[in-house]
């Protein structure tokens, strides 16, 4: 008997070749996304992991106002502080690009050169990745930085910026606007001494050695750098954990990673559900061979094992055929782009983890097993004279009692009621589908909401951050206080600004009250944290590792970055600062302030810039999440209707020789259906939206923007419209079906 | 002549599988009368039948009812004719195991512009009690009633039934044959029915026996016996 049924599952196969072909190429294709998008995930996270170990990352960096005397840095690396000197000059090139000027590292934050050779002597530079690929630049170019001539020798990367952002405040990278390049000692010192240039950062990147803390360091500095009243020596100091240019890539994977494998399972266990839809459907024609068979002394077991084979089979070879797609050229490796086109990261060889093959060769037979194992032993429990007269348990439901003469409508209640395992599986469908299209849009929504809203919020044409303010406020020059504080929510930290406004300020919107400690924060805070008027906000300066609690008291449009305001004497008193004390100038147009005196510079240009950067970044992902939502509630759909068309082939057989027409057969077959996948949508879309929009805040918890995934009401009407055309589009496909169903078949087998 | 066919040529197959069916069959039914198609298993009884009812195709030959020729008829036109003209009668009943019995009869009035009265018709057929059960829960000849009934709710002109007793005991197969009696005489339905049963023969007008393909025997009954006083059904 074996024998005889290893020939049927390969006869099973042959009979059902367009459906189990349909349901092959969805598993490999839903196997085939999630291995390229984790293995690229994994790719990333351990590769860059491996990368930032080889190349000495540092375990922290402070900043000073001035440099440190030779003395203070010898008492540092005698406490195990080992330091490197990351100084920088940030220089504005012709095409209006920022270049940050650094020197050759010895021992922390090594530079990766991909591509050419290390700087060796003056007048050779190695560029940053990204910046060159954006730039066109490549080794042996001439570049001229700061009326200097350059031959580019390399081009790499540093893992302290693998986000490359200008500012840790930054809401994205724009490798267009801002790269590294890396000179020698000596040609850095001369730049350095030109007064023409803007002025000079001065960053340590520490290691520590073993036994030392974060602490130690910030003991060390105290003791030299006390705390004054006027200004504060120790500007910043930012541990690598919580600064989100240091292994940005790997946090920004953590996600995708586990987004991946959640929805490779959910898909997977739709799948098998679908399966075991034909199956179910396919031993209730089988029924009285199967009876027979009992009769004859098989086993359950055997009968269910038999049934179980194929979609086993199939399963398995679809998500190993998957994987091995995920892996090769069209895979992960192109995945990957996503990263390269954003961080700033060395070539990585795609890695292959072991959990991964396991997961693509198990997942899919096993649920697909398990599934089927619940699904069909129940209609394979049956005694073999009632599978031999192949009854129809006689529930309640399907003999429920139609009131009225509509006939049509009774006759599609009916339908409905007899399809109601179909049904239910559209209706799943649909909604793993709408989960699916959810998160794609609220992907697009996220980057369209963040541009729109940071763009329409600025009203300066400048924004000078000084690193020491004049006296005098420039003419025509709004001043500002900013400091920047940061916030750890759900693993991630962000710098969030604050910045203390006059009451007549011309450029926010905000018009904090003097009540102390309270302040109006920006939209993209509001929406990011979740918070709303009465609200406390708890706010940290790493390099003091002092906490601010703040009061909120409103909420205004501002959404570039993450930016809160407050009364700017409030706010000049709870920092320590003198009255009139000031560090940010804002205006209409271009201000004639002292080179030397700028930290940062951005230009109302630079914003809309990078706000188109999210979408931009994210398409090809939306594109690839929408389509495969697509997809999943197609395929579902067309394959359930096939089961309804091909179960009632028997019936639709009948009234053709009855004279009924291939649309009223539609109509009484199919039609009902409409309203089965209508309500579904109808009850699906909004819980769809609200699910994912719960799950958002985690997705997007490393970068600083808003959180704003509202769309308009007219998309909920348009979804759905969609959702319709999905189901007329597979309603004409399974009406041909009917076209081709022949009166005679009733004449050959009887029901 | 109602249905007048003329030297029906009907073949399955090729080369080795070969099979001619139906070799030049001849014959005609007039309005109203009820007619009986005899011959051993596989003389092609059921293959005419078919390509009466427009389920098959004919090679050759004609075959007109109610003056619309058969040979050639589109596909979709064959089914407009089926639905204008016919009622269908099986053996195995074919009822659809979802509907009610009074659902299954409203399948096919929704096809007729003029049906007969529903309520009327359960009433001849003796299954007005029965409306609201399912076929499952019928006795075989409740379920032939319930087919019959619903092969006749839109009125047809002509009603084809194969082996409507084939699978029933002889006292119900004289009630379905004193249904159909009553049926032709209250309707004036013309009825072709195959059947192996002998006799049936003797309470319809016309008897036509095929042999091979080809008809053998074809006469009017002069004397009628009711169905009601049929011997060894
Ligand atoms: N689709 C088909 N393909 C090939 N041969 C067929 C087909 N349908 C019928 N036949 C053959 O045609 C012949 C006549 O079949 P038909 O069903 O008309 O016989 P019948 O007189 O109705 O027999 P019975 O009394 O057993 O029902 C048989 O030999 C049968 O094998
Ligand atoms: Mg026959």
């Amino acid at each position: 008997m074996n024998r005889v049924f290893r020939k049927r599952i390969l006869r099973d196969l042959k009979e059902n070749f367009s459906r189990w072909l349909a349901l092959f190429l969805m598993i490999v294709m839903g196997m085939y996304i999630v291995t390229s998008v984790v293995g690229a995930a994994e790719t990333v996270i351990t590769q860059s992991n491996r990368a930032a170990l080889k190349n000495q990352v540092e375990d922290g960096e402070f900043t000073t106002l001035i440099p440190l005397t030779e003395e203070q840095e010898e008492i540092l690396e005698n406490a195990g502080i080992m330091l490197e000197r990351k100084f920088s000059i940030d220089i504005l090139l012709e095409d209006g690009s920022k270049l940050r000027l650094m020197k050759n590292r010895k021992k922390v934050n090594l530079i990766e050169v991909d591509e050419g050779q290390p700087v060796k002597e003056t007048g050779e530079v190695v560029l940053e990745k990204r910046y060159s690929e954006e730039h066109g630049w490549g080794v042996g170019d001439d570049i001229k930085i700061a009326g200097r001539e350059f031959v580019i020798v390399g081009i790499g990367t540093t893992p302290d910026y693998d986000l490359p952002v200008g500012s840790l405040s930054d809401m994205a990278a724009e490798s267009a606007l801002f790269g590294t390049a890396f000179v020698t000692k000596e040609q850095y010192e001369e730049f350095a001494g030109d007064e023409t240039l803007r002025s000079e950062d001065y960053t340590y990147a520490y290691r520590l050695k073993e036994g030392k803390s974060e602490e130690d360091v910030k003991r060390e500095l105290k003791s030299f750098l006390p705390e004054g009243k006027e200004t504060k020596m120790l500007t910043a100091f930012v541990t690598a954990d919580r600064n989100p240019r240091i292994l940005a890539a790997a946090g920004d994977m953590v996600m995708n990673k586990e987004m991946g494998l959640i929805a490779g399972v959910v898909v997977m266990a739709l799948f098998a559900y679908v399966i075991s839809v034909f199956v179910i459907n396919q031993i209730s024609r089988e029924a009285a061979v199967i009876g027979t068979l009992y009769a004859l002394g098989a086993k359950k077991k055997e009968i269910l094992a038999h049934y179980i084979t194929l979609p086993a089979l199939v399963t398995f070879v679809g998500g190993v055929i998957g994987a091995a797609l995920g892996f090769s050229g069209i895979g992960a490796a192109r995945q990957m782009s996503e990263a390269y086109g954003y961080f700033s990261l060395p070539a990585f060889d795609t890695v292959c983890p072991v959990y991964l093959l396991i997961y693509a060769a198990v997942v899919p037979p096993v649920l697909s097993i398990v599934v089927n194992f619940f699904m069909l032993n129940k209609k394979l429990s049956q005694t073999a004279l009632s599978l031999m007269r192949n009854e129809q348990k006689a529930s309640k439901l399907r003999q429920v009692k139609l009131k009225g003469d509509n006939f049509v409508r009774n006759f599609r209640i009916r339908q409905t009621l007899r399809e109601m395992r179909a049904s239910v599986t559209v209706i799943v469908g649909l909604f793993v589908s709408l989960l699916v299209f959810m998160l794609g849009l609220n992907c697009y929504v996220l980057c369209e909401n963040a541009a729109k809203d940071s763009v329409e919020s600025v009203k300066f044409a400048y924004s000078y951050l000084l690193k020491y303010p004049e006296g005098k406020i420039p003419e025509g020059a709004q001043a500002c206080y900013s400091e920047s504080l940061s916030k750890t929510a759900l693993g991630f930290t962000l710098d969030v600004t604050v910045i203390g406004i006059d009451a007549d300020n011309r450029y926010f919107e905000a018009r904090p009250s003097d009540r102390e400690n309270s302040i109006v924060i920006g939209k993209s805070v509001a929406t990011k944290y979740g918070l709303t008027a009465g609200d406390s906000l708890t706010l940290t300066d790493s390099a003091s590792e002092k906490d601010y609690d703040f009061t909120v008291e409103g909420i205004c449009d501002y959404a570039v970055g993450l930016t809160v305001f407050m009364d700017i004497d409030g706010m000049r008193a709870l920092f320590g600062r003198e009255s009139g004390y000031y560090n940010m100038l804002l205006a209409d147009g271009p201000l004639a302030v002292d080179a030397g005196r700028i930290y940062a510079l951005t230009s109302r240009t630079d914003i809309e810039r990078s706000a188109a950067i999210f979408t931009k970044l994210m398409m090809p992902m939306i594109t690839m999440i929408l389509l495969a939502s697509f997809l999943i509630f197609f395929m579902v759909m067309y394959l359930m209707t096939g089961v309804m068309v091909n179960r009632a082939s028997f019936g639709i057989s009948l009234v053709k020789i009855f004279g009924f027409r291939t649309e009223e057969i539609r109509s009484l077959y199919l039609d009902g259906g409409a309203v089965t996948v209508a309500a579904g949508a109808l009850v699906g879309i909004f819980p769809a939206k609200r699910a994912i929009d719960m799950v958002y805040p985690q997705a997007v918890a490393n970068v600083a923007c808003g959180l704003n995934l509202y769309f308009s009401w007219y998309y909920y009407p348009l979804i759905f419209a969609g959702i319709m055309l999905v189901y007329l589009v597979v309603i004409a496909l399974q009406t041909r079906k009917i076209g081709r169903i022949s009166p005679v078949e009733v004449l050959k087998n009887r029901e | 002549m109602y249905l007048e066919v003329k030297d029906v040529k009907k073949s399955y197959g090729s080369d080795t599988s070969y099979v001619q069916v139906l070799n030049g069959i001849s014959t005609s039914v007039e309005q109203g009368d009820m007619c009986v198609i005899q011959g051993t298993s596989g003389s092609g009884k059921s293959t005419l039948l078919n390509c009466i009812g427009g389920l098959e195709t004919m090679d050759s030959g004609s075959i007109r009812v109610d003056g619309r020729e058969l040979f050639g008829m589109k596909p979709s036109v064959l089914s407009d004719y089926r639905r204008e003209l016919l009622g269908f009668v099986f053996q195995f009943y074919n009822l659809v195991p979802n509907l009610t019995v009074l659902e299954n009869i409203q399948v096919c009035q929704y096809l007729s512009k003029e049906p007969l009265d529903l309520d009327e018709l359960l009433e001849i057929i003796g299954l007005a009690e029965h409306r609201d059960k399912f076929p499952s829960q019928l006795s075989g000849g409740q379920q032939q009633r319930c087919a019959i009934a619903r092969a006749l709710i839109k009125n047809p002109r002509l009603l084809l039934c194969d082996e409507p007793t084939g699978a029933l005991d002889s006292k119900t197969s004289r009630d379905i044959l004193m249904l159909l009696e009553t049926i032709n005489q209250r309707y004036g339905t013309t009825m072709l029915i195959v059947t192996h049963n002998n006799a049936i023969k003797s309470m319809v007008h016309k008897v036509l026996v095929i042999k091979d393909g080809m008809v053998v025997k074809d006469y009017r009954n002069d004397v009628r016996v009711p169905a009601a006083d049929l011997e060894d059904l």
